[in-house]
C-alpha cells in the first residue's frame, strides 16, 4: 500500500503531471461556485469559504517555492565544495610524490591510484591488476605466501600499526621486473570504506635514485683519491711487498673460491661455517689491502664482509645470494687484478736488486701496517723488530704468522697505544712503541709481541661483557683471566663505534682461530697503564722443513 | 617462580638470553634445550611459564617447533617469543602466523626485550602439571 502511493506520488510530481496537483482545488473552486450561483441564504458563506480555501492554497504555494529555491541553492553550493574538493584531490593525487593506492583484499589495485605508482612499478594502467602479480621476480614464491599472510595480518589488524609496520617483510627492498631494477620502500594499513569493506591504503617509494646517486658519487670520488694514491703507493712500496700481498690475496681468494664451489647450501649447519670461514679470509684481504693503503679496495672488501656477516645471521640463504656473494667476490678479485698490473707494469722498472729475505718482507709489511693504523688514528708509534731469528722465520707458515701479527699490530695501535697528547700527559714518551720479537725457547717458537700502551681497560671489556651478556650485570669479577678469554670471542669488540680498523670483533677471534690451526697457543699480560704483551707459542714440530 | 624455556642450538646466545632476565630482574627458574626435540620433551616434564625460541636448529626448527606445539591443546595460549634476526624478516610473519607470542630480533637490544617481555600475560601457563 505505502508502496502504491509512493509511486503514485512520484509520478503525479513528474513535469507530465504536474496539472493533477491542481485537481483538488480545481473541485473544491467549482463546487463553491455552484452552490453561490445556485443562490441561497448561504452562498455568502460559500463565498468567503472559496476565498479562504484559494488563499490558503496560495500561501502554501509560495512557501514551497520558497523551500524548493533554497534547497536549490544550497545544492548548487554542496556542489561547488564537491568540485573544489575534488579539484584539490585531483591536484593532490597528481603531485604526490609516492605512490599511494588502494587494494582490495584480493590485492587487486584500484582506479584514483597517483601516478608515481606507475613508475616504481615499472608499467601503466595499473587498475584491476593484482599487485602481487608485479612481486614475482623479487620474492620467491614462499616469500610471496609469506607476504600474503602479512597482508592478512594488515586486514584483519591482528597487531597495533607500530608491529604491523615493524614487521612489513617488504619494508624496504629490490624490485626486479624485466630490465626494472629499484630499491622501494613500502607501507600498508587497513582503511575501512563507509559501506564496511576494508581496503589496504598502500604507499611505494621509489629511493633508488637517491640510493643510487649516492653510491655513484662516493665510488667516483674514491676512485679518484684510489688513482692519485694507488700511483704513489706503488712506486713507494717494495715491490716484494706488492708480490706478496697479491699472493696472500690470490691464496685467500682461491681458497674462498674453492669454499664456494664446494658449499651445498641445503646442508645449513655446515654452510654456516664455511660462511664464517669465508668471513675470515676476506677479513685478512681487508686487513692485507690496509697495509698497502688501497682504500677504495679495502672499503669494498669492508662491504663484502658487511654482506657476508648478515648472510651468516640469515639462516635461509637463497641460491640467489649465493650468486650475488660469488659476484660480489668476482668484482674483488677483478679489482686486486687492476692493482697486480700496475705492480707487474711497474717492476718492470726496477727488475735489479736482490731477493729481499722473508723476514725483511715480514717486517716491511708490519711497520707498513702500524704506520697506516697510526696515522689513521693521530697516533705516535714506533715499530720496533729487534730479536728476529731468521731461520725460524723462513721455516715458519708464513701467511698465518703474518694475518696474526697485522691483526695483533692493529690491535695495539688501535686499543693499546694512546694519543701523544695522552702519553704526555702520563709522563711517557711522545711515540709509544712497539716490539716483535721471534726466537725459540725450548721447543717451541715464541713470538713475542709487546706494546708500551695503556694496557687492557678491564672496566670496559667488564662493561661490554655486560653489555653482550657474556657475564652478568651484578657479577662480580674476582678470576680477571675469565675477561681476557672473552676478547677472543667472535664479535667482541671495546671499540665504539665500527670502522674500517676495528669494531667488528672479529680480529682477535681470526687470530685465535689461526694459532689454532697451526697447534699454537697465547697467552696475554698485561699490565694497567704499562702495556700489553701477546706471547705466541709454535711447536717446532709445526715448521716447515 | 616463572618458569623459563630457552630454547637455542648455542650454548653462548642461551646465556645471553638468561642473563637478560636475570639483569630485568625476574626470578626465573631455567630450562635450556639446545633442539626442538628436546624441548618437546622439557614441555612435557615441567611446568613452563615461557618459552623463547631460536628460529634455526638442527634437527626440529623453531618453527616446527612452534606448530607442533599450538597444536596441542594445552599450549595454545603458553607464551612463546620467536627470536630471530634482523635479515629473515620474513620469518616474522611466518612466525607470528604459525602462532608465536611476539618475537624478538637478533642482536637483542635491552628496551626491546623488556618492551615485549612486559607485555606477556604469565597468567596464561601452559604446563603439563597445574598445580
Amino acid at each position: 500500500m505505502i508502496n502504491f502511493s509512493v509511486r503514485l506520488i512520484k509520478i503525479l510530481t513528474t513535469k507530465k503531471f504536474r496539472w493533477v496537483k491542481f485537481v483538488p482545488v480545481l473541485l473544491f473552486a467549482a463546487l463553491c461556485a455552484l452552490f453561490t450561483l445556485r443562490g441561497g441564504s448561504n452562498r455568502f458563506v460559500y463565498l468567503v469559504l472559496f476565498i479562504c480555501v484559494y488563499l490558503l492554497d496560495f500561501f502554501i504555494r509560495i512557501a514551497y517555492d520558497i523551500v524548493i529555491r533554497s534547497k536549490d541553492h544550497h545544492i548548487a553550493n554542496l556542489r561547488t565544495t564537491v568540485e573544489i574538493e575534488n579539484d584539490r584531490i585531483k591536484v593532490m593525487k597528481d603531485h604526490f610524490k609516492t605512490g599511494m593506492f588502494f587494494m582490495t583484499k584480493e590485492y587487486i589495485i584500484q582506479d584514483q591510484y597517483t601516478k608515481p605508482l606507475e613508475d616504481a612499478l615499472g608499467e601503466t594502467n595499473l587498475t584491476g591488476k593484482n599487485f602481487t602479480g608485479f612481486l614475482g621476480e623479487s620474492v620467491n614464491a614462499k616469500q610471496l605466501e609469506t607476504l600474503k599472510d602479512y597482508f592478512n595480518m594488515v586486514i584483519e589488524r591482528k597487531f597495533d600499526d607500530a608491529m604491523l609496520e615493524d614487521i612489513n617483510p617488504i619494508r624496504k627492498f629490490n624490485y626486479i621486473r624485466g630490465a626494472v631494477k629499484k630499491t622501494l620502500t613500502t607501507s600498508f594499513t587497513a582503511v575501512d570504506q563507509y559501506n564496511g569493506e576494508i581496503f589496504i591504503l598502500s604507499n611505494i617509494e621509489d629511493i633508488t635514485e637517491a640510493a643510487l646517486l649516492q653510491e655513484q658519487l662516493w665510488e667516483e670520488e674514491a676512485k679518484r683519491q684510489e688513482q692519485i694514491s694507488l700511483l704513489f703507493e706503488v712506486l713507494q712500496i717494495d715491490p716484494m711487498v706488492c708480490n706478496d700481498f697479491i699472493e696472500d690475496t690470490d691464496y685467500e681468494f682461491d681458497k674462498i673460491n674453492s669454499m664456494l664451489k664446494d658449499s651445498n647450501i641445503s646442508d645449513k649447519e655446515t654452510f654456516k661455517e664455511i660462511l664464517t670461514d669465508i668471513y675470515q679470509s676476506v677479513h685478512a684481504i681487508k686487513a692485507n689491502a690496509i697495509i698497502l693503503g688501497l682504500n677504495t679496495f679495502s672499503f669494498h672488501v669492508h662491504g663484502v664482509e658487511t654482506k657476508i656477516k648478515s648472510l651468516i645471521e640469515l639462516f635461509d640463504i637463497s641460491f640467489e645470494d649465493m650468486l650475488k656473494l660469488s659476484g660480489d667476490i668476482e668484482n674483488l678479485i677483478k679489482e686486486k687484478d687492476n692493482f697486480s698490473d700496475a705492480v707487474k707494469k711497474i717492476k718492470q722498472f726496477g727488475e735489479d736488486g736482490e731477493k729481499k729475505k722473508n723476514k725483511d718482507v715480514l717486517i716491511d709489511s708490519l711497520k707498513r701496517a702500524c704506520r697506516r693504523t697510526s696515522e689513521d688514528l693521530k697516533k705516535k708509534v714506533e715499530f720496533i723488530a729487534d730479536d728476529i731469528d731468521d731461520i725460524i722465520i723462513d721455516a715458519m707458515p708464513r701467511r698465518i704468522i703474518k694475518e696474526v701479527l697485522l691483526q695483533l699490530v692493529r690491535n695495539s695501535v688501535y686499543h693499546g697505544i694512546e694519543s701523544p697528547g695522552k702519553r704526555i700527559e702520563l709522563g711517557k714518551a711522545e711515540t709509544g712503541k712497539i716490539t716483535l720479537s721471534i726466537k725459540r725457547v725450548n721447543n717451541n717458537v715464541l713470538v713475542r709481541l709487546q706494546d708500551d700502551g695503556k694496557g687492557l681497560d678491564f672496566a670496559k671489556i667488564e662493561e661490554r661483557c655486560k653489555k653482550m651478556h657474556i657475564i652478568k650485570k651484578d657479577e662480580v669479577i674476582k678470576d680477571k683471566n675469565k675477561l681476557l678469554q672473552a676478547i677472543f670471542v667472535p664479535g667482541f669488540s671495546t671499540a665504539e663505534k665500527e670502522d674500517i680498523h676495528a669494531g667488528r670483533g672479529i680480529g682477535l677471534n681470526l687470530v685465535r682461530d689461526r694459532i689454532k690451526e697451526i697447534n699454537g697457543n697465547i697467552k696475554l699480560q698485561t699490565e694497567q697503564g704499562k702495556g700489553t704483551v701477546f706471547n705466541i707459542f709454535v711447536p717446532m714440530t709445526k715448521l716447515i722443513n | 617462580m616463572m618458569t623459563v624455556l630457552v630454547v637455542d642450538d648455542s650454548k653462548i646466545m642461551r646465556a645471553i638470553v638468561k642473563n637478560h632476565f636475570d639483569d630485568m630482574g625476574y626470578a626465573c627458574e631455567y630450562i635450556e634445550a639446545d633442539n626442538g626435540i628436546s624441548a618437546l620433551q622439557a614441555l612435557g616434564s615441567h611446568s613452563v611459564h615461557l618459552v623463547l625460541l631460536d628460529w634455526n636448529m638442527p634437527q626440529l626448527s623453531g618453527i616446527e617447533f612452534l606448530r607442533k606445539v599450538r597444536a596441542i591443546e594445552q599450549y595454545k595460549n603458553l607464551p612463546i617469543i620467536m627470536v630471530t634476526s634482523e635479515s629473515a624478516r620474513y620469518n616474522v610473519v611466518e612466525a607470528l602466523k604459525s602462532g608465536a607470542t611476539d618475537y624478538i630480533i637478533k642482536p637483542i637490544n635491552d628496551k626491546n626485550f623488556r618492551d615485549k617481555i612486559s607485555k606477556i600475560d604469565f597468567t596464561k601457563v601452559g604446563s603439563k602439571t597445574v598445580k
